[in-house]
């Protein structure tokens, strides 16, 4: 495990070197600004219709739980296609990757190591937006109307801290997997996009017609997860030292 | 080419052979790097060397045959635990600085920290580095990176060097700079496989080698014996003519002396005659027709053929 952490610490350090990780935060920032005030417009709306302030509570809270829920998985996966350039894009492209290969650590810990490389800081940094978020939006268009918080319910808290995080390192493995097998990295990298897109969108319905108060949505989270985990797990099987250095570049 | 069977090998091939795609790159090689040798390996582009490399280096698994490294199976990852390498592509991370660079894999090869420093300081002055230690590698020339490289692969005190054309795309400087850190390390006793196209740098550097040329190994031994058993030899007879009647003398007697079974060639310059014999050429017999012309015979000189030669001989041999 101690192999792995050096790995882990060294793609941190240089992930954390790059303007563009930076520049991934501002876009995050950005997004969160747009969708705290869409979201202020919803509340006011809530706030306008409903007479009692149990109502209007039990009224935001699911929309605290969507929001919350969709940000998470969107920040998350975000911070993870980020990291990922420089934590195996950036060694296979350069070529870095054969020379670690060479050295005694095993195919394993090397994926592990870059695995949690990725979603170590995703899930970490997704967090602290989510939650920075939720506060933001209370602080700014409940607490003043309603005079306290309305934060998520434990369902979608749950999913949010078990449930998603597990969604995106199973993302993050499979990401490393396909990208340590296959040579065009730009078409890896537009698939995964599209994939990132597919689960989103594929958890919107469910999300809106059960709400991310329901424990429903968990299940169905797990689902996502369970196959993902299907797919990475046929994907790691494939990965070979040889078929890693033959898709490389050069 | 026969073994000794006394010495241990840092490198053995068995019968390897490498199938990419429709294309056999290695045809059952049967390769050994004995403990301490200098080991040069040449080969046109394309002759099968950096698959050999990968595949000692346990980056790819041959179709049939077995390849170990210092005693142990290449395909084991402990194998490599007392193996340092340096490949085409440099493999260092441009955004850490080049002591990051060298503190990351005595990390992964488990240099105890106290003594990660002082080996990293030792290597970096080895390189001429220490002054850039914290400079990020992506300000580095290819010759410092090179060098940089080869403090990183000797940074965890390695018994075996495996080198892949460590002086490619390096200016001269640069190759010289290279070489002679290779020559230091040489002297340290390490053992080290050297692919390189500088025949030149192979040279200087072995004390053996094996050439491979579509993906068989067409040359193998030690250098020195190498060069004095291949093929032609030369030799340089100073002859004592002085007058134009003697240097006629000779120039009539080239003839003669081309239409020798042994003699592939024969010129005059000067006094000097200069034959090249192949390896059964009987100088004594020149001598004596020398003398029996009347010529003088004051020194003679045995060249050894180069392995330039040697490398166009068997390249061009097989085509």
């Amino acid at each position: 495990m101690r192999k792995v952490t050096v790995i882990m610490k060294k793609d941190l350090r240089e992930t954390l070197r790059t303007k563009a990780f930076y520049g991934s935060m501002g876009i995050v920032i950005f997004v969160l600004v747009a969708l705290a005030a869409g979201l202020g417009r919803n509340i006011d709306a809530v706030i306008e219709q409903e007479t009692s302030l149990a109502e209007i509570t039990s009224a935001i809270q699911p929309l605290m739980g969507t929001t919350a829920f969709t940000l998470s998985l969107m920040l998350m996966l975000l911070f993870c296609m980020y990291t990922n350039a420089y934590a195996l894009t950036m060694e296979k492209v350069k070529r870095s990757i054969e020379s670690l290969l060479c050295t005694p650590l095993s195919l394993r810990q090397i994926c592990l190591g870059k695995s949690l490389a990725v979603f170590l800081p995703s899930v970490i940094l997704g967090l602290l937006f989510t939650f920075g978020g939720v506060v933001g939006i209370n602080q700014f268009f409940i607490l003043p109307k309603l005079g306290h918080f309305v934060m998520p319910g434990a369902a979608p808290i749950v999913a949010i801290l078990i449930i998603v995080p597990l969604i995106v390192f199973i993302f993050a493995s499979l990401m490393i997997a396909l990208q340590l097998i296959i040579t065009n990295i730009h078409w890896i990298n537009a698939a995964l996009i599209g994939l990132v897109v597919a689960i989103m969108f594929g958890l919107s319905p469910p999300v809106l017609e059960f709400g991310p108060a329901s424990w429903s949505i968990v299940f169905i989270s797990l689902g996502v997860a369970a196959a993902l985990a299907l797919v990475t797990i046929y994907l790691a099987r494939l990965v070979t030292k040889e078929r890693i250095v033959l898709s490389s570049k050069g | 080419m026969k073994q000794d069977d006394n010495l241990a090998e840092a490198i053995k091939l068995e019968g390897v052979t490498k199938i990419l795609g429709n294309r056999q790159i290695l045809k059952d090689i049967d390769l050994a790097v004995k403990i301490g040798d200098i080991f040069g390996y040449l080969g046109p582009n394309g002759a099968g060397k950096t698959t050999t490399i990968r595949v000692i280096l346990g980056l790819l698994s041959p179709n049939s045959g077995k390849a170990y490294i210092l005693g142990k199976d290449a395909q084991d990852d402990a194998a490599r635990e007392k193996v340092g390498f340096v490949l085409e592509a440099d493999g260092l991370y441009d955004n850490l600085t080049a002591y990051e660079n060298l503190d990351y894999y005595c990390q992964i090869y488990g240099v105890p920290q106290s003594q990660a420093k002082e080996r990293i300081k030792e290597m970096l002055q080895l390189a001429d580095l220490w002054d850039r230690e914290s400079d990020k590698v992506s300000t580095y020339s290819k010759g410092m990176r090179q060098k940089l490289a080869l403090a990183r692969a000797m940074v965890h005190e390695p018994n075996l060097l495996i080198l892949d054309e460590p002086t490619a795309a390096v200016d001269p400087t640069g190759q010289m700079e290279v070489r002679q850190i290779i020559l230091n390390l040489a002297q340290r006793g390490k053992t080290i496989l050297l692919s390189s196209h500088n025949l030149d740098e192979v040279q200087r550097i072995c004390n053996r080698i094996a050439l491979i040329d579509k993906g068989e190994i067409e040359l193998y031994g030690e250098l020195e014996a190498l060069r004095r058993e291949m093929g032609r030899r030369e030799v340089v007879i100073e002859t004592g003519i002085t007058a134009t009647e003697q240097a006629q003398k000779l120039d009539g007697l080239l003839a003669e002396l081309e239409a020798l079974p042994y003699v592939t060639s024969c010129r005059r310059e000067a006094q000097q005659l200069r034959l090249q014999l192949d390896g059964h050429g009987d100088v004594s017999e020149i001598v004596a027709m020398l003398s029996h012309k009347g010529i003088g015979v004051e020194e003679i000189t045995k060249g050894e053929v180069s392995l330039e030669e040697i490398y166009a001989k068997v390249t061009k041999g097989g085509e």
